[in-house]
């Protein structure tokens, strides 16, 4: 990773809502991300890093940019995070705001170890990799934890985590699409992994293909299930892990 | 009627269902289980009314409800550019 000055331009790959101000470009076997307060340009050996501030490009480094360099390698990543207790993971699949990082904590506070806070990448085993080990909180789930207040206003919290991949048991899906807690299977637990690929867009050669043998794999050997939005107890989630084996 | 997979679609079977994926557009439209048999007869080079025959026999199913159901499907799947067909 290098500082320097990144260019916008290219073919437009994907142009997020106004609000946000991202964009993404291909420019030859290059790939720009461009947000209003950092630029990034990924190849497949080198991040360069255009931005005024560090905690900015920390910020879009971690995880959108990780996901374009991981993508660059064979990777796909998701909008997940994941937990591992006595080699078992749980993914919990969802945008922002569904309670990705509060089902994380209510299961960290049960003795589970973190593997990733935000974006979930498997090895070519299909186990989940651990990624950064802090979870980010929203300030009213924070209370009386230690940790620093990033440019989001978001607390970063470093609790117990997991270093080597894990099998998942089980993954959940937190979404408005369910209205209580169903096993997915099949055509439905495939659409529902889609919508929750980290870069909806395809940036590299056949990462289609790839996609969606990743995904095929992970509903073949793994229960998915679909729950509403911030509906889970603890005691829930740790069910999930156990319906692998029934 | 026959049909072929054009060489842009790649597709999958998951359990009794499909996904069939479009690399010039990189888009993925999955098939439920009777959608499926008839894409298993179709993409293998069996004709409509095979298809047809493949629904009547594995699930409870009319012979006109299977007609309308494999023909809307060819329909979509020739619109999508998913299935070619062969010509005599």
């Amino acid at each position: 990773m290098v500082r320097g000055s990144v260019e916008v331009g290219g073919e437009l790959l994907w142009c997020d809502d106004p609000s946000s101000g991202f964009s993404c470009w291909r420019q030859e076997e290059t790939i720009v991300l461009a947000w209003p307060e950092a630029r990034f340009r990924v190849t497949d050996r080198q991040v360069v890093v255009d931005a005024s501030h560090d905690d900015h490009a920390m910020d879009f480094l971690l995880q959108p940019t990780w996901s374009v360099v991981l993508a660059a390698h064979g990777r796909e990543s998701f909008h997940a995070a994941a937990v591992e207790s006595g080699g078992n993971g749980l993914a919990v699949f969802g945008w922002s705001g569904v309670g990705k990082s509060t089902s994380s904590l209510l299961l960290v506070e049960r003795g589970w170890r973190l593997i990733t806070d935000d974006l979930l990448v498997f090895d070519e085993q299909g186990r989940a990799i651990p990624g950064p080990p802090l979870i980010r909180l929203l300030p009213d789930r924070a209370v009386g934890k230690r940790g620093r207040v990033d440019s989001a206003g978001k607390l970063r919290f470093f609790p117990t985590a997991c270093h080597h991949p894990v099998p998942l048991a089980a993954g959940v899906v937190l979404s408005e699409d369910y209205s209580e807690l169903t096993r997915l299977s099949g055509i439905s637990a495939v659409n529902a992994l889609l919508e929750h690929v980290y870069n909806p867009v395809v940036t590299h050669p056949a990462q289609a293909e790839h996609r969606l043998e990743v995904i095929l794999g992970l509903v073949e050997h793994t229960p998915i299930f679909g729950a509403p939005p911030r509906s889970l107890t603890a005691d829930q989630l740790e069910d999930l892990t156990g319906s692998a084996t029934t | 009627m026959k049909y072929r997979v054009p060489a842009h679609v790649h597709f999958r079977s998951i359990h009794d269902e499909v996904v069939i994926l479009d690399t010039r557009t990189d888009t993925y439209l999955g098939l439920n289980d009777t959608a499926a048999a008839a894409w298993s007869v179709l993409s293998s080079g069996g004709s409509s009314e095979t298809a047809i025959e493949e629904l009547t026999t594995r699930f409870d199913v009319s012979p006109d409800v299977a007609t309308s159901d494999v023909v809307a499907l060819i329909r979509d799947l020739l619109d999508r550019e998913l299935l070619h067909p062969v010509s005599k």
